[in-house]
């Protein structure tokens, strides 16, 4: 398996959906129910030498929030690729979580068909994820 | 050839004439042909009685001045209005005994003060009009000196400070009207203030029946003969002002919440549903199932374009 994701989200459906969309991709997830969690989870991986590729962001989560969670994890790997995956796009929240460090946020009405074909452009090192637009 | 006390009593601005106990002139300079605009000649003067030359003098009382100073032998000092020739003009008169034993003499200098006395008139006049504007002013206008306390407030500043007499205020300080916070910002503009820097700040302070106000102060320092000589500040009620702020904060937060909150719980739940719609689609079903799968994801994404417009623009509508 050629990449690896973290995807920090506590709706059990969102996760299984993500797995079942991106299951086509060459791409191994690993599930977060929380902010706690996805920063445990990325820690231990990170210390294996296997950091993720990318980490799906959600921004509303029970206790440590989507940015909290973003800051953390840019601190201890200022080049990790975290994308938001949120319903509260087009929001302050959301501006902040780009702030946090978050490469940009997309919205959870784009759909998973859609979210594969970002993730896809994102790990092949796209410079732009121009070709699906949610904006 | 004129002698040097001549020249020099010839060109004074102020009139000065000598009379004996007779009221006879027995010298007058040439001050008096200007004052009188030509009336008088000085050389017409010298000889005559100071009446027939001045008659209104008598209607004034001046005849009782010069009797005085003759019998008690000093000096005396007055100011009077005269109608000079229908011309209304302030003097300064010094009438100053010539004495050889007896008052034989008197001296009298006389100064047109008018140019000054109508200057004092318009300044007066203006400080009246400014005092009524500082009265009538909605904004509270306090003056404190160098050690902070206030030596003047008008009627505006004593209501801020909830005083109905505003002589009250004299000789307190602002700084026994606020909190620890505001006593930090205060001090800190009082330093600026000495700095002779202006400012303009935002402060709470608790009125006299301890509820509290916002008040919006600019401030001046006052700097007389280059030295801090207190303040000057205008200061704005702005409580209610603050208030509307405050409530407008509270109701952008509360629709900023309400499109946060709508955004999450509706678009999960129908991203969910979208998403197993979908999978559903490519399973086999029949073409009667696929077409109602297909109404309901187009059900779906309709709910979505409402709750889309919602949280976007605030719209309820598709």
């Amino acid at each position: 398996m050629n990449n690896s994701m973290l995807v920090v989200d506590d709706e059990e459906a969102i996760q299984e959906l993500i797995q079942i969309y991106l299951s086509e991709m060459d791409v191994k997830i690993y599930p977060a129910l929380t902010g706690e969690e996805g920063l445990e989870k990325y820690a231990e991986l990170m210390n294996e030498g296997n950091a993720p590729d990318m980490v799906i962001m959600n921004l509303k989560l029970p206790g440590m929030d989507g940015v909290e969670t973003t800051r953390k994890i840019m601190k201890m790997n200022p080049s990790a690729l975290i994308y938001g995956f949120t319903a509260s796009f087009d929001t302050d929240w959301a501006d902040e979580l780009k702030k946090a460090g978050a490469k940009d946020v997309i919205p959870k009405i784009v759909g998973f068909g859609a979210l594969r074909e970002i993730v896809k452009e994102i790990l092949e090192g796209e410079d732009s994820i121009s070709s699906v637009s949610w904006k | 050839m004129a002698k040097l006390p001549e020249v020099v009593l010839g060109n004074l601005d102020e009139v000065i004439h000598v009379v004996d106990k007779n009221m006879r002139i027995l010298f007058i300079n040439r001050a008096i042909e200007h004052l009188s605009k030509g009336k008088i000649k000085a050389e017409d003067a010298i000889g005559k009685n100071l009446y027939d030359v001045f008659p209104f003098l008598k209607e004034k009382g001046v005849d009782k001045q010069y009797e005085r100073v003759f019998s008690t032998g000093r000096r005396l000092r007055t100011e009077e209005e005269i109608d000079y020739y229908g011309e209304k003009i302030y003097t300064v008169t010094t009438k100053i005994p010539i004495k050889d034993g007896k008052t034989r003499k008197v001296i009298t200098i006389m100064r047109d003060v008018t140019a000054l006395k109508k200057t004092e008139e318009s300044l007066r006049e203006m400080a009246e009009k400014y005092s009524t504007i500082v009265e009538l002013a909605r904004e509270g206008i306090c003056i404190d000196d160098e050690n902070e306390r206030m030596t003047f407030v008008n009627d505006a500043f004593a209501r801020i400070l909830g005083y109905e007499n505003k002589e009250e205020l004299i000789g307190k300080k602002l700084l026994d009207f606020v909190d620890n916070e505001g006593k930090k910002i205060l001090n800190e503009e009082i330093n600026s203030r000495r700095k002779n820097k202006s400012g303009r700040y935002e402060l709470k302070i608790y009125a006299k029946d301890g509820k509290p106000k916002d008040i919006l102060v600019s401030s001046t320092p006052l700097i007389v003969n280059g030295k801090y000589a207190g303040s000057i500040s205008v200061n704005l009620d702005i409580t209610e002002l603050k208030k509307a702020e405050n409530e407008m904060k509270r109701a952008l937060e509360e629709e900023r919440k309400f499109k946060a909150d709508t955004a999450h719980y509706f678009f999960n739940p129908l991203c969910i549903a979208k998403g197993y719609l979908v999978l559903a689609m490519k399973d086999e079903v029949d073409a009667e199932q696929r077409e109602k799968l297909k109404a309901i994801i187009n059900a779906v994404e309709r709910v979505e374009n409402v709750v889309k417009n919602v949280v976007i623009k605030g719209e309820v509508r598709e």
